[in-house]
């Protein structure tokens, strides 16, 4: 008589429950791994604060330029000089310089500064980033204000502006005329004046062009 | 006698073995992955008191960065511009626009505007904006395309192996100064030309020891 097979029992329930689970918590772990990733990778824009890792001094309670203050009335921590204040180096005796009139308390007639090559390539770049963008880069005024808002934004080559002596003009950016704002801030002197010579230059190019253009044709 | 370990103790050794690998390689890369300013810190985009969009005022109205952030060549700290700079445009383009509320409230009330702060060193750090523009480091290579931005947000992780990268080898990331705030310069065909060109002409000279970073 022949042995029968040995039979292939089905493992207990025991263990087949164990493999089931094991399985089962492999499997959540390989998944929750991947939850932030899929939430956010590097990169993705969030508008909560960066986490700091290690915060130790990363933010010392000193004040800083351009943040805010609680112990200043204004809430701004960087302070106003006293009025009347003059830095060392800072004593404006130059008055035609600084202001754009003689002592006589007329505009001076030209540019107190000497008008070389470089000063008229400084002109241009300042003349690029601050009156560019409402006078156009030719001058006549047709910038963003004019294209965006209608303003009538002046022209440079105007009568009336080629008359200007230069302190004047001086006068115009440094305390603005109606729409046109000031731009102390900004521009030191010695740049206004800078922008001045590149602006003379250009009401020089276009009267020589209309000059030398043939009658009919402007 | 009860059987102290089950038969399937004996899948231990293969168990402990896969979860000693899986679980200290998720840990490290998770750990290289989550904690690194790539991931903490790129990307921060705060909502802002006012929508300013530099994509509409750089990109399409054509602004120059310094017409705003005039002392970015001059001084350590790039400034952002006082209420005025917006008023010299919006005293007369969209003036009644509610957007812009909060601007003209700071213009009549002479209180400043209060713009979250994207780009924020350790305090420790010491950065100068001064030196690295006029090095001729254009402002794309530290934040990015601003001019494509309707909100600002940071682009790199401005940690210390990230300045450091640079400080070992600036030559690459050099541009002309004249092209330091134009968006969309690209370098010439011939970079190695153009870097032996601007270290002729002004050579450079960035810190790599401690000192030069916390001072
Ligand atoms: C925000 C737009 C804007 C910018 C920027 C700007 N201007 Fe003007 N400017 C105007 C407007 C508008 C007027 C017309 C003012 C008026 O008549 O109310 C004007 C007028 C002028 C005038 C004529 C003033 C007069 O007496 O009639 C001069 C000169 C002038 N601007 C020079 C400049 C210079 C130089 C710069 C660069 C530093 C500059 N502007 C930048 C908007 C601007
Ligand atoms: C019309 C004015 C204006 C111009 C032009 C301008 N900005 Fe801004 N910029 C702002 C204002 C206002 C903020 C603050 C609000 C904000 O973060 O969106 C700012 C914020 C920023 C910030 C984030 C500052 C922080 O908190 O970390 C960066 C970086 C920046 N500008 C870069 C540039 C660059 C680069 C350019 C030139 C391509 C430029 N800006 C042109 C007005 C301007
Ligand atoms: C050179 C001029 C100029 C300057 C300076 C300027 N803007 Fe603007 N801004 C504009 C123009 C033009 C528009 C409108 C564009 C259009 O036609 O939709 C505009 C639109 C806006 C709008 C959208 C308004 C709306 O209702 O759709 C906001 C917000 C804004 N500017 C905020 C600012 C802030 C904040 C500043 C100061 C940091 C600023 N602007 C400086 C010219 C300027
Ligand atoms: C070498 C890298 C680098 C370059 C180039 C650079 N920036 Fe920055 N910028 C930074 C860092 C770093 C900060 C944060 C400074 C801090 O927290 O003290 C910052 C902050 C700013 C701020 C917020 C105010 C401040 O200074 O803290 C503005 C605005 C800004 N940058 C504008 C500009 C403009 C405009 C240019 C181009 C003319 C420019 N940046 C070029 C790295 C750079
Ligand atoms: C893309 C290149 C680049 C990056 C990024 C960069 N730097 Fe620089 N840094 C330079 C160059 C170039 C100089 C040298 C300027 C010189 O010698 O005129 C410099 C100089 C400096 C100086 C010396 C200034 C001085 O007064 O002598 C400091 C401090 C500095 N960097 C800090 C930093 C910090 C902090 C970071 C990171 C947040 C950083 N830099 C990121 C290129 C870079
Ligand atoms: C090019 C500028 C630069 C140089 C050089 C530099 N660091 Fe740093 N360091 C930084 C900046 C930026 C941070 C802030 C990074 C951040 O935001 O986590 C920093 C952070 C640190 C931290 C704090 C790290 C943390 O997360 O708490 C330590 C410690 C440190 N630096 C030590 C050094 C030492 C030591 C040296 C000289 C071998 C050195 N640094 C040289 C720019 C520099």
């Amino acid at each position: 008589m022949i042995a029968p097979p040995p039979l292939k029992l089905p493992p207990p329930p025991r263990l087949r429950r164990t493999r089931r689970r094991a399985s089962r918590v492999l499997g959540v772990i390989v998944l929750t791994s991947f939850i932030p990733l899929a939430g956010c990778a590097r990169g993705c824009t969030s508008s909560r604060p960066p986490i700091h890792l290690n915060p130790s001094m990363d933010d010392q309670p000193k004040a800083l330029p351009q943040t805010a203050s609680t112990f200043f009335y204004d809430g701004a921590s960087m302070r106003q000089p006293v009025p009347g204040t003059v830095a060392i180096g800072g004593l404006k005796e130059d008055v035609a310089f600084f202001t754009g009139k003689g002592a006589d308390g007329q505009f001076v007639a030209t540019i107190p500064v000497t008008a070389d090559e470089a000063l008229l390539e400084r002109g241009r770049q300042r003349y690029v980033i601050y009156c560019q963008p409402c006078h156009d880069a030719r001058g006549d005024g047709k910038g963003i204000l004019f294209q965006r808002g209608s303003v009538p934004t002046a022209t440079f080559h105007q009568e009336k502006i080629l008359k200007y002596p230069d302190g004047q003009i001086f006068d115009v950016i440094t305390n603005g005329v109606g729409l046109m704002p000031a731009y102390r801030w900004p521009i030191p002197p010695a740049d206004r004046w800078a922008i001045i010579a590149y602006v003379r230059g250009l009401q020089r190019d276009r009267q020589a062009r209309a000059a030398s253009a043939p009658a009919g044709v402007k | 006698m009860a059987q102290i370990f089950p038969p399937w103790w004996n899948k231990l050794p293969i168990v402990a073995a896969i979860a000693g690998i899986i679980g200290p390689t998720l840990a490290i890369a998770g750990v290289w992955y989550f904690f690194s300013p790539w991931y903490t810190d790129v990307g921060y985009r705060p909502v802002q008191p006012v929508p300013y969009s530099h994509k509409l005022h750089v990109g399409e109205l054509g602004l120059d960065c310094r017409y705003c952030h005039a002392s970015v060549e001059i001084s350590n700290v790039a400034n952002l511009p006082p209420t005025q700079t917006c008023m010299n445009c919006h005293q007369a383009v969209k003036r009644d626009s509610a957007l812009l509320a909060p601007i003209r409230d700071s213009a009549q009330s002479g209180r400043p505007m209060r713009w979250i702060r994207v780009h924020n060193l350790p305090d420790y750090a010491y950065f100068t904006h001064r030196m690295h523009v006029t090095a001729g480091i254009g402002c794309v290579t530290c934040h990015g395309r601003i001019d494509e931005m309707e909100t600002v947000t940071q682009m790199t992780p401005l940690s210390m192996s990230w300045c450091l990268d640079c400080h070992r080898n600036p030559g690459p990331h050099r541009r002309p100064v004249s092209e330091v705030t134009n968006m969309k310069w690209t370098a010439p065909r011939d970079v190695q030309a153009l870097t032996a060109q601007l270290d002729r002409e002004r050579p450079v000279n960035p810190p790599t020891d401690c000192s030069g970073c916390h001072r």
